[in-house]
């Protein structure tokens, strides 16, 4: 099976710390993948460099089997941690913008989905919430058919009922083709829908496997797996 | 794509420029008519009879004064409008949170760069569009305010025969100082852009702050690079020169080249910066 997303000795040096050291990362299709980790383990870093916001200072990443670019930035679908939706656009207008610019775009998908939350299309998004606004930007997100879904803390910050809505919406609405990575450090929520995980701590893949093989390997919950092999690698 | 990043550029940036355009148009429209009305209270000359008693020509003109001065006032602020939205725009596409989207376009920094630099040229041109027909509705209003006169005529007579006295004056070197001009606007707009994307990689915090010295830094290395070419090239070649026409040409075609040196070592700066070193927090 052909990699959808693969990462050769990947890093990111900051100048003032590292970001990522020496990533080795390759993902099937059609799989949801959990980047889990603390905070400053590294999980950004590893999305952006994906999304072609960051340059890599060694390694390479291939999505696809081309170079991060303007090419694999029509394939992968990417909903940052910060909201970036221009605040006197109205959701229509944000709407359009997508529909402009990608062409995997599916609008009426989008104005489906911005209905089961009730925002109304007129609205301007400067009189939205934050966790609305969240949920607008996770609606463009995934009304694309990507080829590749980067989720940046998509559950960070919003409530137990919110956390179910958006996990049950990216489960629901991503590609079937594609492959969505979720990073996380809320490993509890998001196990039930991961097929695959990635450990990351320090900048550096601690553990890659899938996920019912690990938990019938340790016998464990993803949580726990997690806890347990941090404190390993403490220790070494 | 340049297309589609051209029209959401312009939307940014219209919902503040085309309501002060249409402000200034506006402004124009009712000074015409108040000197149309008082306009003998300005000029005191030419034969356009009184049509008020003199105490509403006071209040009038003292009326179409103050609109005057708004006036000035409102063009100021526009084409100072036109500069800090261009600039801020520029920032905010790239450097703040809005970079998360510009950046994961599939747009290239080339056409980015274009788009912003094409967008602020359409409002730079529409801004003097719209003060010269500001202009032009207010010296309607002047003319039909003085009524025919010998002063309104000799005033016509010069600002027609302008472009050919000039013509004669300087020759081809008028096209020169023109390419010159074009050319060094468009370096100051780059070199603009080269100081943002090169303060803002260099300090996260007090960006303002940074823009400004690498602004003046640039430009005063340009300016010298510059006054030694001056002083080593345009002046022993063109000191003894009769012509004056062919005198300025050199020195138009010296300035351009700089200029144009300026244009590209800014452009190439500046996108080699928003392809490489962004590093968005």
């Amino acid at each position: 099976m052909a990699d959808i997303l693969k990462a050769s000795a990947l890093a990111k040096d900051y100048g003032g710390g590292v970001g990522l050291l020496g990533a080795d990362i390759s993902l099937p299709k059609g799989r949801i993948v959990g980047l889990l980790g603390s905070n400053g383990s590294g999980k950004t870093t590893f999305l952006k460099l994906v999304a072609g916001i960051l340059t890599p200072t060694a390694g390479e990443v291939l999505v696809c089997g081309e170079r991060v670019g303007l090419a694999t930035k029509s394939m992968v679908s990417y909903l940052p941690e910060r909201t970036y939706l221009n605040d006197w656009m109205r959701v229509s207008d944000i709407v359009e913008y997508f529909d402009d610019f990608y062409e995997d775009f599916d609008s009426a998908k989008a104005f489906e989905m911005l209905a089961s939350l009730n925002v109304e299309p007129s609205r301007k998004l400067k009189t939205l919430s934050k966790g609305t606004k969240e949920k607008v930007q996770l609606v463009l997100v995934m009304a694309r058919n990507a080829k590749l879904y980067l989720l940046d803390e998509p559950i960070a910050g919003v409530d137990p009922v919110a956390r179910e809505y958006i996990l049950d919406t990216i489960v629901s609405n991503y590609n079937k083709e594609a492959t969505v990575i979720i990073s996380t450090h809320l490993i509890t929520d998001v196990e039930k829908v991961l097929d695959d995980f990635i450990f990351v701590r320090d900048g550096k893949v601690i553990m890659q496997d899938s996920v019912a093989k690990a938990r019938e390997e340790y016998g464990k919950t993803l949580d726990e797996i997690f806890r347990e092999v941090y404190k390993c690698s403490e220790k070494a | 794509m340049f297309g589609k990043s051209l029209k959401y550029e312009l939307r940014a940036s219209s919902r503040i420029l085309i309501p002060l355009f249409i402000c200034s148009l506006a402004l124009s429209v009712f000074i015409s008519v108040g000197l149309g009305l008082f306009g003998n209270m300005y000029f005191g000359e030419g034969n356009a009879e009184s049509k008020f008693s003199q105490t509403f020509e006071v209040i009038g003109g003292a009326v179409v004064s103050l609109l005057i001065m708004a006036f000035a006032i409102l063009l100021i602020v526009t084409a100072v409008a036109v500069f800090v939205i261009m600039v801020r725009r520029f920032y905010t596409s790239f450097f703040t949170d809005e970079a998360y989207l510009t950046f994961t376009l599939p747009v290239s920094v080339d056409c980015h760069i274009m788009t912003k630099t094409v967008a602020t040229v359409i409002w730079y041109v529409g801004y003097g569009v719209v003060t010269c027909i500001s202009a032009l509705i207010v010296a309607i209003g002047a003319v039909i305010g003085i009524g025919p006169s010998e002063g309104a005529g000799d005033a016509g007579h010069i600002v027609g025969n302008l472009g050919s006295e000039l013509g004669d004056i300087f020759g081809e070197s008028v096209i020169f100082m023109g390419i010159n001009y074009i050319v060094s606007s468009f370096a100051s707009l780059f070199l603009i852009y080269f100081a943002i994307s090169f303060g803002c990689m260099v300090a996260k915090k007090h960006r303002f702050i940074s823009c400004v010295l690498c602004y003046f830094v640039v430009s005063g290395a340009v300016s010298f690079i510059g006054n030694m070419a001056t002083s080593l090239i345009m002046i022993p070649i063109t000191y003894n020169f009769d012509n004056v026409d062919l005198a300025l040409t050199i020195t138009s075609a010296v300035s351009t080249v700089l200029a144009a040196a300026e244009l590209v070592g800014c452009y190439i700066g500046t996108r080699i910066i928003l392809s490489k070193n962004v590093n968005l927090p």
